[in-house]
């Protein structure tokens, strides 16, 4: 068999390169790219037009890891930002709001990361394009609104030029900031920080004798817990890869 | 015949394979570890915090003293009050600031033993023969390995913060820093422990999504 020429995989006839359907049983000699879907189309070698998505999927453990704390990271120091900002808090108060963010941001970007993962990319690139389109809508409806409304005292206190709104609207703003900053830090007041004070304040008056003073501890234990959690999800996704292999 | 055998689908689990070997657990057991743990470690924290314990706050605080005085040669003593009633000092002589240290129930990393001993306690055991076969043994060994590495990491970082103190660095700073740093490399051992001996427990975890996937399909 010369290099123009190609066997049939059915009844193994030699036909030329240029035939489509076998001379001898007439069944079709290849697939013909256009029914090829895209991962054949990557295996086959016949396209090297691998998406973004097959791109990613290809890499190894190590590199999906870094790349996911670094957009965790990258969403935190922004989420930080903003929030410091437009509740006005000092800058030495960045670095708590940056780890208490962490956990938050980490289960925004995995759902976000594995809706993406699962969703079918190689189909037309207008479905793929109205996704993003959808996103970008919830995006600017939902949370630009909501970063205005809180950032919008602050940005106004640092403008140069004075913009003055009526007497109303400022008040409106401040009360609404008051109240949301009011809220969060009677919330955690109220269900973290005072119940696990009384629980062991109350713990050791009720045991008098026998008990030394209960210290309450601090916030180290959680930055221990939370090093352990995040490892143990990294672990946990290892698992998970390694089960859904095929 | 189909109500039956939906029946015996409900009933068998899934079975994982990892690494050479099959996984198997019950929803309770699983249960236990999830709500169980936490409570155990609020127990254990108040036991520790007795004064029945006060031997181990004693026992830290002459292991600190042992260590400056070998190495560092800072002369240390160790206040030992009878009643009981305050906790152990160490008292470091000619200290640019105070001078005096007292051993309480963080120095002692109370925390951190209740958080091993309670997540180590609740771990569940495979069905699987050749995991249950020598699974006690290995929590036994996971536990006195990270109570012991802990153990000594803390003693050797209490040591270094009083010297540093006595060197001029300002407490509050050298503190925090240093507990910042043997926070996450007593995190990342107790992982790396768990992960090597003991990996039933993040096998745990992950069971739940087979299990709830094949109670869905079941259904």
């Amino acid at each position: 068999m010369t290099v123009e020429e190609k066997r049939c995989g059915k009844c193994g006839q030699i036909n030329k390169k240029s035939d489509i359907y076998c001379v001898n049983c007439g069944i079709l000699l290849d697939t013909p790219e256009i029914f090829l879907t895209d991962q054949e189309k990557i295996d086959q070698g016949k396209t090297n037009d691998i998406s973004i998505i097959d791109r990613f999927k290809q890499l190894n453990f190590g590199f999906k890891m870094a790349l996911y704390f670094g957009i965790v990271v990258l969403m935190d120091l922004v989420l930080s930002i903003i929030l410091m900002l437009s509740l006005g808090l000092p800058i030495e108060s960045y670095f708590f709001l940056f780890l208490g963010f962490f956990l938050l941001t980490m289960g925004i970007v995995g759902i976000i990361w594995n809706i993406a993962v699962t969703s079918d990319f190689s189909a037309h690139l207008g479905k793929a394009i109205s996704r993003m389109i959808v996103w970008i809508i919830v995006f600017l409806i939902i949370i630009i609104p909501i970063y205005v409304l809180f950032a919008l005292p602050s940005m106004l206190g640092s403008l140069s030029v004075t913009i003055s709104l009526p007497p109303a609207v400022n008040t409106a703003i401040e009360a609404i900031n008051d109240a949301i900053t009011g809220v969060f830090e009677a919330f955690l007041k109220a269900f973290v920080l005072d119940p696990i004070s009384e629980m062991f304040s109350s713990l050791g008056d009720s045991i008098d004798e026998s008990v030394s003073n209960v210290e309450v501890p601090g916030f180290e234990p959680f930055l221990l817990i939370t090093i352990f959690l995040i490892a143990s999800i990294i672990i946990i996704y290892k698992y998970h890869l390694i089960t859904r292999k095929p | 015949m189909r109500e039956h055998e939906k029946e015996k689908s409900k009933s068998q689990k899934p079975i994982l394979k990892l690494n050479g070997r099959s996984y198997e657990f019950s929803p309770f057991s699983i249960m236990v570890l999830i709500i169980g743990a936490p409570i155990l470690c609020f127990f254990v924290y108040f036991f520790l915090s007795l004064r029945i314990n006060y031997w181990l706050y004693e026992l830290t605080a002459k292991q600190i003293a042992f260590i400056l005085n070998s190495i560092f040669n800072l002369n240390s003593q160790v206040i030992i009050y009878p009643e009981q009633s305050k906790f152990p000092t160490i008292f470091i002589p000619n200290h640019p600031f105070n001078g005096s240290y007292s051993i309480t129930t963080e120095c002692i990393a109370t925390h951190v033993f209740s958080l091993f001993i309670g997540i180590i306690s609740c771990v569940p055991s495979s069905k699987d023969p050749l995991n249950m076969k020598d699974f006690k043994w290995r929590k036994l060994m996971v536990l006195i390995i990270s109570i012991s590495v802990i153990h000594i990491l803390n003693i050797f970082r209490i040591a270094l913060l009083l010297f540093f103190n006595f060197n001029g660095i300002p407490f509050e700073f050298i503190h925090q820093s240093l507990f910042f740093l043997t926070a996450i490399i007593g995190a990342l051992f107790f992982t790396f422990v768990l992960h090597k001996w003991l990996p039933e427990i993040f096998i745990s975890i992950y069971y739940i999504y087979p299990l709830i996937s094949q109670r869905k399909r079941s259904n």
